[in-house]
Order: C-alpha cells, then structure tokens, then sequence
C-alpha cells in the first residue's frame, strides 16, 4: 500500500476527514495493484547500434532483466573463474570487478545503463550508438 | 512479476528466413526442468559441504538457466554485411 493510501485511511480511522473526502482523496491519489502488478515505467532493453562506414550493421537489442539476471547470476560463479573472467576484461582494458559488485548494488547499476548513452562517431564514418530504450 | 519465455523466433540467414513456434518447446523444457532439478538440488547438497560456491551454483543452475530463457523475449540480433549478407534472429 501507498503512503498517499496509508496517510488517508488513517485520518479517516482518526476521524479527521469523512467517508466521502476520503473517497475523493484515494481516488485523485490513483488505482494501485499489488505490489507484484506494480511495474517501473521505464526503458526495457538495452540497444547497442553499429553502423560501419564499410556498409555493416550491426543491431543488438538485450531486454534489461536479462542484464540484471546475468549479473545476479555472477554472484554464483566461483572465485576462480570470476577471477579469470576479471583478468579478460582487464587485458581490453576494462577495470570492472565483478567480484566486487554486490547485490545492492545491481539496482544503481541497472538504474544507471537506463541512463547511458553512447553516441561515437569515428573519422572514417563508423557508428556506435548505445542507449536504452 | 510473471515472466513469460518467448513463444516465437524469427530467424533469416540471407534469404531463408523462418518462424519458429518456441511455445511448443515449453512442455519439453518443464519437464527437463522437472526431472533434472531434483538431481541438480541433491548434487549441491552433497558438493555444498565441500565447496559452498560450487554447491550453490549447482543447486541454482537449472532454475537460473530457465529464467534466463524466459527473460531473453524480445532479444534482437541483426547483423547486416556490406555485401547484403544478413543474419537476423527475433525472440518474441
């Protein structure tokens, strides 16, 4: 329940406002579902977009969860193989640990790819384009 | 949250293109799911005492593996060469 909902049923209990007013409060307030019908608006893939100046394209649509559920699921792998899969990333010169990144994290990670945007123009005309939508 | 798996797959490579009924794989992957999860939970058990990470991860590969399944509906892949070669594959 809502703490719109929860502050309004409660003056109602306390005798604050009527049945009508109360009425009209949970109405202007909204219609809610559970809490497993509430869904975040909010982009639902990630999509990275290629465009070559030699004519390939390249078009990849990754829905979010399916990142979300990728990255829990680091969370299971052993310390050797996390290792080594750290190791990889370092050798393109990335700096991410996955080892590092907890579960409580996930959610400002996910929150923040639904922010990014990439937009690359390369000199001799390649594309790269990553954003969520 | 109902997650629902992907019921259909769009693929082309070059000029053969086909549309796959994934729904009728549903009942073959429950019922793998359903024979192999009971294993999988008592290989994790008995590994768990042992190694604690490697038992988790047996114990949650089976339901892990299905949910990742479910959650690819509405991947896309399509690459397109310069010379018009293309490949696509849709999962929706």
């Amino acid at each position: 329940m809502s703490e719109e909902r929860k502050k309004i049923l409660e003056m109602l209990s306390a005798g604050k406002i009527t049945v009508e007013e109360a009425e009209k409060l949970l109405n202007a307030v909204g219609p809610e579902g559970t809490p497993a019908e509430m869904v975040k608006k909010g982009p639902r893939y990630l999509k990275a977009v290629v465009n070559s100046a030699g004519g390939d394209r390249v078009n990849v649509r990754v829905p979010l969860q399916l990142v979300r559920a990728g990255i829990k699921f680091q969370a299971l792998l052993p310390e050797n193989a996390r290792a080594q899969i750290t190791e990889k990333f370092e050798q393109k010169g990335i700096d991410l640990d996955f080892g590092k990144l907890k579960p409580e994290d996930l959610d400002e990670f996910v929150s923040a790819l639904q922010e990014l945007q990439v937009d690359v123009t390369s000199e001799n005309g390649d594309e790269v384009r990553v954003f969520c939508e | 949250m109902i997650i629902v798996p992907p019921s259909l797959a769009y693929f082309r490579l070059g000029r053969f293109r086909v549309w796959l009924p994934v729904i009728i794989v549903w009942p073959v992957l429950a019922a793998l799911e359903l024979l192999l999860a009971p294993i999988a939970l008592a290989a994790g058990a008995i590994i768990m005492p042992w190694n604690r990470k490697k038992g988790k991860l047996v114990m949650a590969a089976i339901p892990k593996a299905m949910e990742i399944f479910a959650l690819t509906r509405g991947m896309e892949l399509d690459v397109a060469a310069a010379d018009k070669t293309r490949i696509v594959l849709r999962l929706l």
